[in-house]
């Protein structure tokens, strides 16, 4: 297992809990594809969902976290149409 | 007010750590346009920042895309 020294936090938040819960659980079975250079964890802060990398390099970091908001826009987006309907 | 944050931290280089807060508007009407808008620059903030950090690491351990060989 590589050391992974590069730690980064985002917290998103959701107008509700109930919308960050269904965010995270939609997130959340993605398993990172290298698992020895990118640890990942998922979960709740009241209404904001925390979602915590730690990565083995800054390239590391940079596309793991590009994906990460690529996912979450999409789910974002989704929820957004889904609540208009 | 609501924020979508980043928060970075090196332990081998704790004195280059950043942190960046956007504001999200509150208003449920337009709370998931703000948030998307946000995202996308977060995304942004994000590439930039970790492309310059990558200047100064000589660590390759993402490889480069290989085009398909049919």
């Amino acid at each position: 297992m590589e050391p992974l020294p590069h730690k980064v936090e985002i917290r998103v938040p959701f107008p509700s809990e109930q919308d960050a819960k269904l965010c995270m659980q939609v997130l959340a079975p993605d398993r990172e594809l290298k698992e020895d250079h990118v640890a990942r964890t998922l979960s709740l802060d009241g209404n904001y969902l925390i979602a915590k990398y730690f990565c083995s390099s800054a390239r590391m970091t940079r596309v793991t976290l590009n994906s990460f908001f690529e996912n979450l826009h999409l789910v974002v987006d989704s929820m957004h149409e889904l609540c208009s309907l | 007010m609501p924020d979508l944050t980043l928060q970075y931290t090196n332990e081998l280089d704790p004195q280059h750590s950043c942190s960046k807060d956007l504001t999200v508007e509150e208003d449920k009407q337009t709370f998931y346009d703000s948030l998307k808008h946000q995202v996308r620059a977060l995304q942004e903030y994000s590439n930039a920042f970790f492309t310059e950090k990558m200047k100064y690491e000589t660590k390759i351990d993402v490889p480069e895309e290989q085009p398909i060989m049919l």
